[in-house]
Formats: structure tokens, sequence, C-alpha cells
């Protein structure tokens, strides 16, 4: 099996863009991915395109902008986690040598407010009114904190965090920094989780090109390798998106066995990894995130915050970018707004969010019905 | 001018095929139905063919208990997403996973003042009509209350 190595990255602005076509919205972070590899979207030759809220045939859409050149488009979906999903097949054909460059890219818009449940949800699930999507991280948190002693104020500093880093991410949706106090005064939404403490769901687009380590050199002086890319749908029971029913069953969680498969697919360990993004659709679940990705022992997350060890000059940077709380989360791209940031990181493009030294990152998204994906980076060159 | 004879309006269904034991018409008598697997142990709400944790076949079909505990909850502050069958004015609502006695761990509201829950709270399950269906038949679905202090069930 031949490498494969990320040559292009672009991303629009995540955000409000109620003025741009979605087909817009997709070529505008296609364009940017091919202008930074110095390639012609004609030597494209395979795509996939994820998306959750757009219609059918999102990709074949966005091919009406880019020119049809008669390549294979399909959609993939897996709810907030789509966007590994097209990736991992991107990666999958060009090492197996089925073709040399793909395109894997991911566009979303969506409105204001809770995600329309009837996508993700039963009717009854929506009459009974359990369908928004915090109620799980609140879930969660209610249950760690009496666990482990995390604190609410521990949840507020890794929000603190994210508007921090968001504050220097032009690609965030929110760009300004937020204290602890302001963060700890806003409005409860889902006990304990407050308003500035959750993303919002966004529109954006996202996009890689990933070609063949062997010609890699034509296209970037800084490839980054792709030293895994994984996804798995959970086990039972789903623990933190959508379900109704959720008896213990001594199963790992899905983040902690799909990040263990990328660690043994690439050779390397938790403790190996420079900088990594994590789903954040809330504070809280970042905190649980150190623990499942390994970062820390269970329930220790909290000390992590505390210590300072995930700021961006700690030990251990988490969600440099300012994460899905200040980049926002538009489902079918949200991967790449992930992937963006780790390869800026890897090739020391990342200007006032620089982590020193970064050579290995890891992206792990997560969506609705236990979809959880883990890509490893490290530099190609 | 004739009359349809057979009437939706009335008829009972449970919210899920499968989930609910009982005659629908007594609403006291109504029970959360479900499996337990007989290869790995596990219990799920809903009667099940194959055991979503291991996915054998060999899954017996239960009525599970009324009572539970909580073992966690929220409280949901602002009113949740269209479309729902949430009627009269929005008030804070507690959602819970509450661990039915032997059984699964499901979610489920709490009809209850938000400060009167916390982790280890008992409940009680009640049955009753959520909605009509678009065949115009009374849905029954669930929720939780509080079970009394001290009185043993």
């Amino acid at each position: 099996m031949d490498k494969a190595m990320i040559v292009g990255i672009g991303m629009t602005r995540f955000g409000r863009h109620p003025d741009t076509h979605f087909t817009q919205l997709g070529a505008d972070a296609i364009e940017e991915a091919l202008s930074d590899a110095n390639m012609d979207f004609r030597e494209v030759q395979q795509a996939f395109c994820s998306r959750v809220y757009l219609p059918s045939a999102t990709g074949a859409r966005v091919m009406e902008v880019m020119g049809r050149t008669g390549i294979s488009c399909p959609d993939v979906e897996g709810a907030c986690g789509a966007a590994v999903v097209g990736l991992r097949q991107a990666m999958i054909m060009v090492e197996t040598g089925q073709v040399d460059i793909a395109l894997a890219f991911g566009v979303e818009k969506i409105g204001k407010g809770f995600m329309p449940p009837q996508i993700l949800y039963d009717d009854w699930q929506c009459q009974m009114g359990m369908t928004q999507n915090p109620q799980y991280w609140a879930l969660n948190a209610k249950r760690h904190m009496h666990d482990y002693g995390t604190t609410e104020l521990q949840i507020a500093k890794v929000a603190a965090k994210a508007k921090r880093n968001g504050a220097l991410n032009p690609k965030a949706f929110f760009q300004a920094p937020m204290s602890v106090e302001q963060i700890l005064a806003s409005v409860m939404v889902t006990d304990p989780l407050r308003l500035y403490m959750l993303c919002t769901p966004v529109d954006g687009a996202g996009a890689a090109i990933i070609c063949n380590a062997k010609i890699a050199y034509r296209y970037s002086s800084k490839p980054v390798e792709l030293a895994a890319c994984i996804h798995q749908v959970s086990r039972f029971p789903l623990l933190n998106a959508s379900s109704f029913c959720a008896t213990d069953a001594g199963n790992p969680s899905v983040y902690a066995s799909t990040s263990k498969a990328a660690y043994e697919q690439a050779g390397i360990g938790p403790e190996d990894i420079d900088v990594a993004e994590v789903q954040d659709n809330d504070a809280f679940s970042e905190i649980e995130y150190y623990e499942e990705l390994g970062f820390c022992a269970k329930g220790e997350g909290g000390q992590l915050i505390d210590e300072g060890v995930t700021e961006i000059d700690g030990r251990m940077p988490v969600n440099t970018s300012g994460g899905l709380q200040s980049r926002g989360e538009p489902l079918g791209a949200s991967h790449y707004g992930q992937i963006y940031e780790i390869v800026k990181q890897i090739r020391g493009e990342a200007g006032p969010r620089q982590v020193e030294n970064a050579r290995v990152g890891l992206a792990q998204v997560f969506g609705a019905w236990g979809h959880c994906g883990v890509t490893l980076m490290k530099r190609g060159w | 001018m004739t009359t349809p004879t057979a009437s939706p309006a009335g008829q009972r269904v449970p919210f899920r095929a499968g989930f609910l034991a009982g005659d629908l018409a007594s609403l006291d008598t109504v029970r959360l139905a479900g499996s337990r697997c007989r290869d790995c142990g596990i219990t799920l709400l809903g009667e099940r063919h194959r055991c979503e944790n291991c996915s054998s076949k060999n899954v017996a079909h239960e009525i599970f208990a009324a009572e539970g505990t909580v073992y966690t909850y929220t409280v949901q502050r602002y009113p949740p997403p269209q479309p729902n069958a949430l009627t009269g004015s929005w008030s804070p609502r507690p959602l819970a996973w509450i661990d039915l006695t032997d059984g699964p761990r499901i979610l489920g509201p709490i009809d209850c003042a938000p400060e009167a829950v916390e982790i280890g709270s008992k409940v009680r399950l009640v049955c009753e009509i959520g909605w009509t269906d678009a065949e115009g038949r009374d849905v029954v679905a669930y929720k939780f209350v509080l079970a009394k202090p001290g009185r043993e069930r």
C-alpha cells in the first residue's frame, strides 16, 4: 500500500452565509484547497462530498460550479461525523492505487437554533420533546461531576479557552474572547450547560486534496501524511447522541475504540500527539475526550484544564482553532475544520495559534447515532 | 351520509410497536416492554429479535418494572424544537436517564419541580395519552414521577 498525503486544504469561514448558494460555498473551499496545492481541478480523479441537512446529490451539484469533469462524486453521510467518512474513502482509494488524486470535501447550510430534529430522531422522541442534542452532553456532564468531582468552573474554563483561541482564528464563526465570568453568567440551557458552553450549528464548507505520496512533491513542499483515518459506529450503548436506551454493556466507548484503532494504524500512542482537535460540541465533552482519547486517566480531565495543559502553550494543546465552540458546526464539513487546523499546525502556518514543533496531530469527530472518526496526521517531508 | 364503520378516534397505539405491554385501555396496567439477551445479559427497551449489543438472536421478551432510579438528569430550560406534543405554557422540565429496577437504562421526562430531582431519586412510571398520530389514533407514551418517599411498593 502507498502512503496518502494531504497536499491542499481549504475552508470557508464557518458562520452565517445566507446569500451564498451551497454549491458556491463548497466551491469556495475546493478552490482554496486547489490553490493551496497548485493544482488544476481537472487533475482530480475522484471526489467525495459529505453533507447532512443539504439535499441529495449535493456533491454532483457542486460540480455545476467546479466543472463536470465526469469523475465519481457521491455524497457520503454520517451525521455530524460525515466528513471523516469521505476523507477515509479518499485515503483508501489513494493508498490502494485506485486513483492518484482524490478530493474530499464537505458542505452544510443550516438555520439558527436547535437542529431540526426530524432527520435525527423518531417521531415519538420528537413528540415527547426529547430532541435537544445538548441534553445528552448535559446528562453526561451531570454524572461526571457526580462521579469525579468535575466542576462547572472547569467546564467554563474550557469554554473560555475555546473563545480565546477562536479569537485568533479568522475562519471561526465566533472570534471574540470571553471570560469565565461571562460564561458562568450566561443563561442555563440544559443543566449544567450554559449558553456559552455550547457550539452553534452554522454554514460552511471544507476541502482536502489527497494524493499518492509518490507525486505529492508536485503539489506541496510540505505534504501532511495521513497516518490513520478510522471511522466506527458505536457499540452499545450510544452515550452521546439521539438514543433512548443506554444500559451499561461494559464496552469501551466508541471514542476510546476508534482512537485506539487509529493509534494502532499509525503505530503511535496518545503520548505522541503534539496537537489535537476534538468534538467540543460543548465545553464539558472536551473534558471527557481528554480522558477517552488517552490524554489522561478517566476522571482527570478537569485537572488538565486547571493546570493549563491543553492551552496553546501547554503540554497537550487541544482545540487551538477554538474548536466547535468557536468555529461553529456545519455538520457535513465539520471534520474538515479540524483537519484544516491540524494541517496548518504541522506545516507551521498556524500564526498566533502555532504550537511549537507540532509534528503529529489528531482530529476526532463525532456524530449522532454513534458515528466516530479519528484522523491522525504527521509531517510528510 | 354514511359514517365510517371503523373510526380511528379512540383507538390507542403505543408510541412505538413492541415498546409497551398491557391493555392500553387501562393505562394503570401499562408497562414498558423490552428484551433481555440470554447471551450477553443486556436489557433493552422494546421487543427485539436481535440483541442490539451482541447481535444474538437468543433474546427473551420481558415486561419491565414500573419503578426506577435516576442515574443522571438534566433540566430542559428551553422548549425543545418542533415538532413536539408538549402543550400548555412551557416551564423547565427534568429529563433523566433512569435505571428501571432490574431493567434497562432509558431516557424519560420526570414530571416534577426541577429542584426536586437528584441522582439516586426513586421514580415511578406513568403512562398516558401523549398525542394523536397521523391516522387519528391516540398514542400512549410515558413519563415518570417521583415515587412517594417512604412508601414500599
